[in-house]
């Protein structure tokens, strides 16, 4: 009986202890989920979301490395040295604090280029991952058909940041990092792509509730998006 | 082995409290943040709202002092006076966006109005007469600002009493402020069509594309005529994705091939493929004539005498631009783009709008100026490198024939157009580099 009391109460006190631990961690640690900026030493060899990154980057800068997969190969590691010599920095072809200060990545977020195409690649990205490439491409010809457009902003910047605009950038997925395709897509449409014809809007008629949004008539249907003008 | 429970039960307890203390501490500071973030929100809003009410004041003052205006440098001063009004009114109403589009018609009055007084602030800049009914314009869109303006008043008044909140519920604004938001689309005032020489003007919605004239083709027929036009590429797969309602009628079809996969875009009447791209691996650039492969391909397609106006490489990808060149003279409206592959020289892209909409046999009148009389007069520090005749789009959808003085400053580079008759300059760009390699702007 004695043993069965003390176990109760070892169990309380262990359900107490994992109810406080549990609330102090929720308490301090709210958010997560926000993709990591690149900051990491890569090398030879090192996988994951950071070398994609400085694969993309360097792809950009014109230091081809082959496709952005993530893995730090031969292509990655020749085209690393060939940037690091091009910016009079020991070419170790090791990725450190001065190789990303020189491909204008930083060690923090905040480092990243803000360019209008970085900004768009990364809308695109946010609001049409999984879409067909020209599905990518109509959602980045949007952007800039309302900036051509009157009836809103006359910038890319603030086309994309109007207040509740677009859902990438309310529930925070604009800050994916856009992968090759969203940065192709954008690229094309800022050249005058744009298979929707002038549309201004677009909607996935499978979540969309806006009554107003329905009532517009549809140009063109690409995956799961309708585009209206 | 009661002191040991009675320990454990104390212990038990003192956690339990701290949590719920901890837990209180915890809700207090979320409901104050959430409490000073609303409390923003709105001051933010209200920030807008004060600044959307004097500057449609103002603007509703300098468009009725044109009215009694006469004199052109009054005219350039008032226009100039209400677009800044207006660009300043179009600021604040982007923060009463609250779901993508319920600001966008008054949005739209603002920027038209602000861009038909830059258009009338040029006119009166280069000494041409406002019209009588250009005036007649001035004094709706005076009517109209002086509207908005009525209905924005009441808020104010609410404001002063401490309690207008302009958004209730996340993501939307209040009822009343939506009606205030619609204010010009009650009926009560007359909103004119604004067509005029401007990138905002409403001719712009009407316009055809001149070289559309063929049959309607079905989609089936489209497939086929895309695999023809396109067959060089090596298609090994073509899938219709839907039809098109925009500006023109159009059939667009997914697309593989030995370049990856795209899609392909061929207008319904005649079958003129509007436009197609792969998204594909590109590599490092070989040497090989990129305006030679494109105008090779263009040729391909039927799209005879384009010339290689400019061309941007970035990502392993060239951007090329050709244009219609006609009696010497390169003709900007008739522009055909062409993506290619840096690895490969192949043709992976081309984006035909423009000159689908644009072209035609046109009548070219004969400058007064020669090209060496425009060359050899002076353009400040700028090195003139080349002139040659050409035809560039303004603002509004019309075109113009200039010459293209290409100069340099130091390193930085110029594309001035001056009128063949006055040698007047008409527009200047300048070349930076940007994120895609060269740009003009």
């Amino acid at each position: 009986m004695l043993n069965t009391q003390r176990r109760a109460a070892r169990l309380t006190i262990f359900v107490a202890a994992a109810a406080l631990i549990l609330i102090l961690a929720l308490l301090f640690f709210p958010g997560g989920g926000r993709a990591q900026a690149a900051g990491e030493l890569l090398r030879y060899g090192s996988r994951g979301e950071s070398v994609r990154q400085v694969q993309s980057r360097l792809n950009q800068l014109g230091y081809w490395c082959g496709t952005a997969d993530g893995i730090f190969g031969n292509n990655t590691l020749s085209g690393v040295r060939r940037f690091q010599s091009a910016k009079g920095l020991a070419a170790d072809g090791i990725v450190g604090p001065k190789t990303y200060a020189a491909m204008g990545m930083g060690t923090s977020q905040t480092g990243y280029s803000s360019s209008d195409l970085y900004l768009l690649a990364r809308c695109v990205y946010g609001e049409a991952r999984g879409e067909p490439y020209v599905g990518q491409v109509a959602v980045a010809a949007v952007v800039l058909n309302r900036v051509k457009s009157a009836s809103f902003p006359n910038s890319i910047s603030g086309v994309i940041y109007q207040p509740y605009a677009f859902t990438c950038v309310a529930d925070g997925q604009l800050y994916l990092e856009p992968d090759q395709t969203a940065y192709n897509a954008a690229r094309d449409a800022m050249n005058g792509w744009d298979p929707t014809g002038g549309c201004i809007y677009y909607y996935n008629p499978a979540t969309a509730t806006s009554a107003w949004i329905w009532s517009r008539p549809i140009m063109l249907q690409i995956g799961r998006h309708n585009f209206c003008k | 082995m009661k002191n040991a429970a009675a320990i454990s039960l104390t212990v038990v307890t003192a956690l339990l409290l701290v949590a719920v203390a901890v837990l209180g501490v915890f809700l207090s500071v979320s409901l104050q943040t959430q409490e000073q973030y609303r409390l923003s929100a709105n001051n933010a809003y209200e920030q807008a709202y004060y600044q959307l009410t004097e500057s449609m004041g103002n603007m509703r003052v300098n468009l009725d002092k044109a009215r009694a205006a006469q004199g052109n440098a009054m005219i350039c001063k008032l226009m100039m006076d209400a677009s800044v009004c207006c660009q300043s009114a179009s600021q604040a109403l982007y923060r009463f966006s609250s779901n993508g589009h319920s600001a966008a018609a008054l949005t739209k009055f603002v920027n038209q109005a602000g861009d038909y007084c830059a258009y009338l602030h040029g006119k009166a800049s280069r000494g041409e007469q406002i019209t009588a009914e250009e005036r007649n314009t001035l004094q709706k869109l005076g009517d109209a600002a002086a509207l908005v303006q009525e209905k924005l008043a009441p808020v104010r008044e609410e404001l002063g009493a401490g309690g207008y909140e302009f958004s209730r519920v996340l993501g939307s604004l209040n009822e009343e402020f939506s009606g205030v938001m619609n204010a010009l689309q009650d009926g009560s005032t007359e909103y004119p069509s604004l067509i005029y020489d401007g990138p905002f003007s409403d001719g712009l919605d009407d316009k055809q594309a001149k070289t559309l004239t063929g049959e309607e083709i079905s989609a089936q027929e489209g497939e086929k005529m895309a695999r023809e036009k396109l067959g060089a590429l090596g298609i090994e797969g073509l899938e219709y994705i839907g039809e098109g309602k925009a500006d023109f009628k159009s059939y667009l079809y997914e697309i593989k091939s030995e370049h990856g996969s795209g899609d392909v875009q061929i207008a319904a009447r005649g079958g003129a493929i509007v436009q197609f791209s792969f998204n594909c691996e590109a590599g490092e650039k070989r040497e090989f004539d990129a305006g030679e492969q494109a105008k090779k391909f263009c040729r391909a397609l039927g799209f005879e005498g384009m010339t290689p106006v400019w061309s941007a490489e970035k990502d392993g990808i060239i951007y090329m631009n050709l244009c219609y060149e006609q009696d010497g003279a390169i003709v900007y409206p008739d522009m055909i783009k062409v993506k290619i592959n840096a690895a490969d020289g192949h043709v992976i892209g081309c984006e035909t709008l423009s000159y689908l909409f644009n072209h035609t046999q046109r009548q070219l009148q004969k400058p007064v100026l020669s090209a060496e009389e425009i060359k050899s007069r002076s353009y400040g520090e700028l090195e003139v490198q080349s002139v040659r005749p050409a035809v560039i789009p303004t603002p509004g959808g019309g075109e113009r024939l200039t010459y293209e003085v290409f100069g340099t400053i130091g390193e930085e580079k110029f594309f001035v157009y001056v009128d063949p008759c006055s040698g007047e300059e008409v527009r200047v760009l300048m070349v930076v580099d940007g994120e895609q390699g060269e740009l003009l702007m």
